[in-house]
Parts: C-alpha cells; sequence; structure tokens
C-alpha cells in the first residue's frame, strides 16, 4: 500500500500536507472556487485523495484525528480550473518520489481547464468525466512521444479508438515541451478541436488533423519538419499556421491553403525568393512572417516578396509592417517592368472586381 | 486601379457542395470566368474562386470555397462548412445516384453550418435533356420538403439556362443580405460567413486613414 507507505515514512509530512489542503477546503473553499485563478494540485494531495476513495469510508487513523474528506471531494467537484506539477525526484528529503504515486481524476466533476507539468501520464489511472468537462488541456514537459499517451493515458489497448474515449467538449489543446514524435490518430478523439500547439516537439510531418473540422488555429513551432506537400489535403479551413524554427525551404505545399490569415514561417531554411512565389494567390492571407531566413537577407527583399502579391501586396504585414508607400510604388514599378519584359497582358483577375 | 478590388462592403462566404463528378468546379468556373471548362480535372482538396455581384446597390465579394466530392477528401472539405453564409449543393440531372445522396449532404450542411446558412439546390447539366435521369418536379419537391431553394442550370449552355447558374449565386445572395436587412444573421458572430467592410477607404490605407482622422480634427 503506497499510501500506508508514504504514512509510515513520512506521517508528519502527509498528514501535514493533508490537513493544510483540508483547512483550505473548508474555509477556503468559496474563496478559491470565486477566484478565477487555477487552483494548484500537488501529486501528493491527488495521490491521497485518489487513495482515501478507494479505502472502506470514512477512513480514520489510528494515531491522528479522523480525516473528513468531504470537503475536499466538494472542492474538488466545483472546480474548474486546475494546475498540477510533478516531480521525478525525490520528494524533500524522503524516498518517495512524487510521479511514481498514481492518482485519478473521478472527484473532478466540472473541469474545464487542467494543466499538468512535468508528470508522469503513467500513472494516471482514470481520467473520471474529463472527457465530457475539460475545454482546455496543456500538458507541458511530459516524456509522451505520441499522443495517444496523453489522451488515452487512462487506456490499455491505446491506438483503439472507441467513441467513449471522444473529448466531447476539448477546443485548446497545448501538448508543448513533449517528445511527440508524431500526430497520430488519436488525435481524431477531440473532434471539436479549435486551437493545436505544438511547440517544441519532434514532429517531422502533419498528419491526421484532416478529421478536425473545426481546427482553425496550428502552432508547430520548433520541430523537425521538413517537407510539406499538398497541406490543403491535410489541414483544412485554417487561419493561423505557425511553422517558425523548423526546416522549411519551400512554400509550394501551401499554395492553396486558402484560407490563411496568418502564416509564420520564421526562421525556416527558405532561401531563394522563388520559393515565396506560392503565396500569392492566398486570397486571405495577411500576416507573413519570413525573417531568420536567408531569404530575408535578400536586396530588396520585401519589395521582392510583396510583388508576388500583386494588387493585395498593400494589405500584407510582412514581418509585423505594413508597406510603406515607397515600397508600394516599387512594386507597381516592377511588375509593370515585368509586363513589358516578359510581353505579356496583365492577368485579368481583378476584372471583375470592376 | 481607382475602383480596385476593395471596393466593396461585404465578403460572403460559399461553399460548393456534392457528389463527384456533378459539376461543381464547372459550376464556379462559369460564375467566375463565364467559361466552360470542358476537361475539368479532379478537384484535389479545394479549389477557390471569387466575384465581386451587386445586391440592392450594394457591392458584395462573394468567396466562393469549391470542394473536392471525392470521398477520400470528405473529411478534409468538411472544415469548410465552418463560416459558410451560402451553401449550393449540386447534383447531377443525368445520375440518379448523386441526387439520392443529397439527403447526406444536406444532413452534413445542417451540422456543420449554423442555421442562418442559405442552402441553395443546384440540377446540374439540364442541357443533357435527353439523359435526364431525375425529373425537375421530384426535386423540386424535395427542395420544398427542405426548405431549400432550387433551379435546375447548366455549367456548359450559356443562354437561357445558363444564365440559371448566376442565378443560384446572385439569389443566395440576395437572400444571405435579406437576413443581414432583418437582423436575423449578426454580423459579429465569427462563423456567419459574413464580413462587414467599411467601403471607402482601403482599410490597411494608412496614409487615407491619417488623412481623414486630421480631416475630422481641423474642425
Amino acid at each position: 500500500m503506497v499510501f500506508q507507505k508514504i504514512f509510515c515514512q513520512q506521517r508528519k509530512l502527509s498528514v501535514t500536507n493533508l490537513q493544510y489542503s483540508l483547512k483550505a477546503d473548508g474555509k477556503e473553499a468559496d474563496i478559491i472556487l470565486s477566484t478565477n485563478k487555477p487552483h494548484n494540485f500537488s501529486i501528493l494531495e491527488l495521490h491521497a485523495i485518489s487513495e482515501f476513495l478507494r479505502k472502506p469510508y470514512p477512513m480514520v487513523d489510528n494515531t491522528e484525528s479522523s480525516i473528513d474528506l468531504s470537503p475536499v471531494l466538494d472542492l474538488c467537484s466545483q472546480l474548474s480550473l486546475v494546475n498540477i506539477t510533478g516531480s521525478f525526484n525525490h520528494y524533500l528529503h524522503s524516498n518517495i518520489v512524487l510521479n511514481k504515486l498514481s492518482f485519478e481524476f473521478s472527484p473532478f466533476k466540472n473541469l474545464k481547464f487542467l494543466n499538468m507539468k512535468n508528470v508522469a501520464l503513467d500513472t494516471i489511472f482514470s481520467l473520471g468525466n474529463l472527457r465530457s468537462t475539460l475545454e482546455r488541456l496543456n500538458v507541458d514537459n511530459t516524456n509522451a512521444t505520441s499522443v495517444c499517451q496523453i489522451l488515452q493515458c487512462d487506456v490499455i489497448h491505446k491506438y483503439n479508438l472507441e467513441g467513449s474515449q471522444k473529448w466531447d467538449r476539448l477546443e485548446t489543446l497545448n501538448l508543448s515541451n513533449n517528445n511527440l514524435t508524431e500526430i497520430d490518430n488519436t488525435i481524431s478523439l477531440v473532434p471539436r478541436l479549435k486551437n493545436l500547439i505544438l511547440n517544441n516537439n519532434k514532429l517531422s510531418s502533419i498528419s491526421n488533423l484532416s478529421d478536425l473540422s473545426n481546427l482553425s488555429y496550428l502552432s508547430l513551432c520548433k520541430n523537425l519538419i521538413t517537407i510539406c506537400n499538398d497541406l490543403h489535403t491535410k489541414v483544412g479551413n485554417i487561419l493561423t499556421l505557425n511553422l517558425s524554427q523548423n526546416n522549411i525551404v519551400t512554400t509550394k505545399g501551401f499554395s492553396k491553403l486558402y484560407s490563411l490569415e496568418n502564416l509564420d514561417l520564421s526562421c525556416n531554411k527558405i532561401t531563394d525568393i522563388s520559393e515565396i512565389q506560392y503565396l500569392g494567390d492566398l486570397p486571405c492571407l495577411e500576416n507573413l512572417v519570413l525573417t531568420g531566413n536567408s531569404v530575408a537577407t535578400t536586396v530588396d527583399y520585401r519589395i521582392k516578396i510583396l510583388e508576388f502579391f500583386g494588387e493585395r501586396a498593400k494589405d500584407i504585414c510582412l514581418d509585423n509592417e505594413k508597406p510603406c508607400q515607397s515600397e508600394l510604388d516599387k512594386v507597381s514599378l516592377l511588375r509593370a517592368l515585368r509586363i513589358v519584359k516578359e510581353g505579356k497582358t496583365p492577368n485579368l483577375t481583378s476584372s471583375f472586381n470592376q | 486601379m481607382s475602383a480596385g478590388p476593395y471596393n466593396y462592403s461585404y465578403i460572403f462566404k460559399y461553399i460548393i457542395i456534392g457528389d463527384m463528378g456533378v459539376g461543381k468546379s464547372c459550376l464556379l468556373h462559369q460564375f467566375t470566368e463565364k467559361k466552360f471548362m470542358a476537361d475539368c480535372p479532379h478537384t484535389i482538396g479545394v479549389e477557390f474562386g471569387t466575384r465581386i455581384i451587386e445586391v440592392s446597390g450594394q457591392k458584395i465579394k462573394l468567396q466562393i470555397w469549391d470542394t473536392a466530392g471525392q470521398e477520400r477528401f470528405r473529411a478534409v472539405t468538411r472544415s469548410y462548412y465552418r463560416g459558410a453564409a451560402g451553401a449550393l449543393m449540386v447534383y447531377d440531372i443525368t445520375r440518379r445516384s448523386t441526387y439520392n445522396h443529397l439527403s447526406s449532404w444536406l444532413t452534413d450542411t445542417r451540422n456543420l453550418t449554423n442555421p442562418s446558412t442559405v442552402i441553395f439546390l443546384i440540377g446540374n447539366k439540364c442541357d443533357l435533356e435527353g439523359q435526364r435521369d431525375v425529373t425537375y418536379e421530384e426535386a423540386s419537391k424535395f427542395a420544398e420538403e427542405n426548405g431549400l431553394m432550387f433551379v435546375e442550370a447548366s455549367a456548359r449552355q450559356m443562354g437561357n439556362r445558363g444564365d440559371n447558374v448566376e442565378e443560384a449565386f446572385l439569389e443566395t445572395a440576395k437572400k444571405i443580405y435579406q437576413s443581414i436587412q432583418d437582423g436575423r444573421l449578426d454580423l459579429n458572430a465569427a462563423e456567419s460567413g459574413v464580413q462587414h467592410k467599411p467601403s471607402q477607404p482601403g482599410r490597411n490605407n494608412l496614409s487615407a486613414d491619417q488623412q481623414a482622422s486630421k480631416d475630422n480634427c481641423a474642425c
């Protein structure tokens, strides 16, 4: 019994810990609930609560006064914002490693926002009804290598998708700073996902996102993405795409991502100005960031990039800066020169606009 | 140049849906380019087109998302229903199967768009009268039962029936505009599929804005 072990080895510590939380819960529960700040739980507290729930109730400790858990459970059932921080180090001066203690989420009936940091996901043995209440989930600094280890952390047979495992209300999922190597198909367990943030992982491709018909914000900063072909067949109606700090060399795969409004390609490996031309036909694009690519050091870089957008040049905010009038004049001049040089008439796509 | 592409007061988003090969891309091409595309390749994922039209004296820019009909793209094209103000649902009058699938297209549309989205049913290829497989009356009844606007059209044939292509796009816009006038459509809702643009200055035209503010100050 892990719990008894804590009691034996760390009796004082564990009890004070729980009593602390009890006190807070009994008298200050209303205050905790009324502030809109996330409540911080330690793994030890969660473990203790989970173990309590497994025991016949009420549990009376032989030497200490009896501990009434009902205010704690009452608080838990009402909390909507929670932070959990784990640790792989020994807890204080004990031999307890927090991330080896198992815990569950069944006391939480109304949780909307959960932020887990440095937690061992395999110690979570039940998600309770988190799947039907949670709207926003952050999982940070774990050793998870695939999405299923997070979304199915309580499931033994992972990758086996069942309707009951759907995260019905989850709209924002932030799995930054993990070791994800691929976006596996378990991501489709989050059908209402709007914002997906996977910064600082080890992803080399964009996959399995086509089922997410509400996805509009995708951030994949600091990954290992080199090739993005035919992105419009992989993600649909997306508005913001952040791919900064990857290894992208060309924008060819973005050419039909017509819904795109904001594109961040800063700190990639784009060297040739002609690799940007594919963005010229994106009708909704407003913000484009290309700093940190070697292409951004080319002579007349801004003008050459803006030229690809033709009439829309004045609406493009390039590297967080709107084009100034002299730039726009130069763009018009370049376009005129090009028409003369190539001897072709201007492409009258705007003929219907008059 | 002065009548540039930003001289319009609204943007309406449309989506064109329907089985593979019913002529969705041809309808779009006919409407935006006024030409019939004889050898239209299969759409990969999605295509896009725009045209500025006029409804009740207001210039409206239509942003049209032409989706792939192939089943393998179904998942990715579903995302384009989000924020569509108008949905053009197309079937082929010479192929009954494309008509039979309409109810599943309609279910998708109803589930994935908002209640104010205008749905227009188009029976395409009506120039192929000899090969007709679905009668006008039958489709018309289906449209009526489901509260859809309906027209038979041909992307190939200009003239009498070809005009119906134009009509479908324009009537949809009129109905959307009517919803705005009636206040049934909330312009501020993110997913309404309608954006209102202040008509005069280009919105990023800083100098014009500054000029304007200066004028205002000099009171």
